[in-house]
């Protein structure tokens, strides 16, 4: 094996993809090359770093009901795209105000119930693509855009959690309270939950 | 490393297929759970948006249930449903970086927790540096490391000879090797 051919294998080798034959001889170049063999240990850093990665998933029961919503009014996929409404629209228009109300009236609960709090507790407010400081116990939501105020609360009551952030400009919700793991499991089956994760990225599940 | 396997078997999968082309609801239901968090999980590595995730996987199940009789077999059920999700996300990630949106947005989330320079650790590094590639080179990437596929099945997904999916994977790490220079100091 050349030079040239065992740097182009390396990447497959790190992710168990190559077969045997050629990863034993990929094996006996790394042997005699120091250059590989540093490229392996680069890859492995890399792939580790990916991979070690807090994983966020959005929840399947929202989702698959847009589907079949989807499926069952025969829309073409192109007008549902997602990104930017439309705002010359008037509907698009409306949506984004009525959306901006509930946030705003979702917000204003949030801000009561972290006065209620009483500063027991401030759970800090993460991005989804924050992966500093963990905090345990605490639970990122986001509920669906549909979702009314009583409804939320109603969710909140029955799994024992408090918001104490958000929402975030992705809509997402901290949440803190005891029983974080059975409140997740709950969170997760309710369709009106559109995405539920442990804010610790040592409590996220992975694939 | 997540496995491009999927839980179901692949004969299992063709069979769904066959269901989902004689319109059984049910078939599509499990398919579509089967492979819901590995396609999410992916979708989330690229742009840390639930409804981007979501919007992409019932596109490729909306072609799915449309293109379901269509398949042949010529590739695996797994390869076929990637390459829908793949080339759906190549046509996001392009429209967003050129509205400037995504990029925009992604920085703001990555600016927000990087004040503190003690907390930029290798993984804020690496995902910044991922966020630089250009898409093609990225999702190649993503798709080796963090989905675990071979070089073929990525030839496959993507719709390429192989020789390009190793051209990208080569321009990729030569990018990331200057962009990552605190790679060559970890053990």
């Amino acid at each position: 094996m050349t030079h040239v051919e065992a740097w182009d294998q390396i990447p497959w080798l790190i992710n168990g993809s190559l077969d045997e034959a050629a990863s034993v001889r990929l094996q006996d170049h790394l042997q005699h090359c120091a250059a590989c063999r540093e490229e392996v240990r680069m890859q492995r850093a890399l792939l580790q770093a990916m991979t070690d990665a807090p994983r966020v998933e959005a929840m399947p029961p929202a989702s698959l009901q847009k589907l079949w919503d989807r499926i069952d009014a025969g829309q073409p996929a192109a007008a549902r795209r997602a990104g930017p409404p439309d705002m010359r629209n008037p509907a698009s228009r409306y949506r984004v105000a009525a959306v901006a109300a509930l946030g705003l009236l979702a917000g204003a609960a949030s801000m009561f119930m972290i006065q209620q709090l009483g500063g027991e507790r401030q759970g800090a407010y993460r991005a989804v693509s924050d992966v500093t400081g963990p905090v345990q116990g605490d639970l990122r939501v986001v509920f669906d855009s549909g979702m009314t105020l009583q409804q939320m609360q109603a969710v909140l009551e029955r799994t024992g959690m408090q918001i104490t952030a958000g929402p975030s400009a992705s809509g997402v919700y901290t949440l803190a309270g005891e029983g974080a793991q059975p409140a997740l499991e709950m969170l997760r089956e309710d369709p009106q939950v559109r995405f539920a994760e442990p804010v610790s990225p040592a409590g996220a599940p992975r694939p | 490393m997540a496995r491009a396997s999927a839980s179901l078997s692949d004969s299992h999968e063709v069979q769904l297929l066959r269901r989902i082309a004689a319109r059984d609801r049910a078939a599509l239901e499990t398919l579509y759970h089967a492979y819901h968090r590995r396609l999410s999980r992916f979708l989330l590595r690229l742009a840390p948006r639930y409804d981007f995730a979501e919007e992409i996987i019932n596109e490729t199940f909306w072609v799915v249930w449309r293109k379901a009789e269509e398949f042949r077999g010529a590739s695996r059920v797994s390869t076929w449903i990637m390459g829908i999700a793949y080339r759906r996300a190549l046509r996001e990630l392009r429209s967003a970086r050129q509205a400037g949106a995504a990029d925009s947005r992604m920085r703001e989330d990555s600016e927000a927790h990087c004040d503190d320079s003690q907390q930029l650790d290798m993984q804020d590094w690496v995902a910044r540096a991922l966020r630089e590639l250009p898409e093609e080179q990225r999702l190649t990437l993503e798709l080796a490391y963090f989905m675990g596929h071979s070089c073929e099945e990525i030839a496959a997904i993507t719709h390429c000879p192989v020789g390009t999916v190793k051209a990208r994977m080569f321009h990729a790490r030569e990018k990331l090797r200057r962009a990552l220079p605190a790679l060559e100091g970890m053990p």
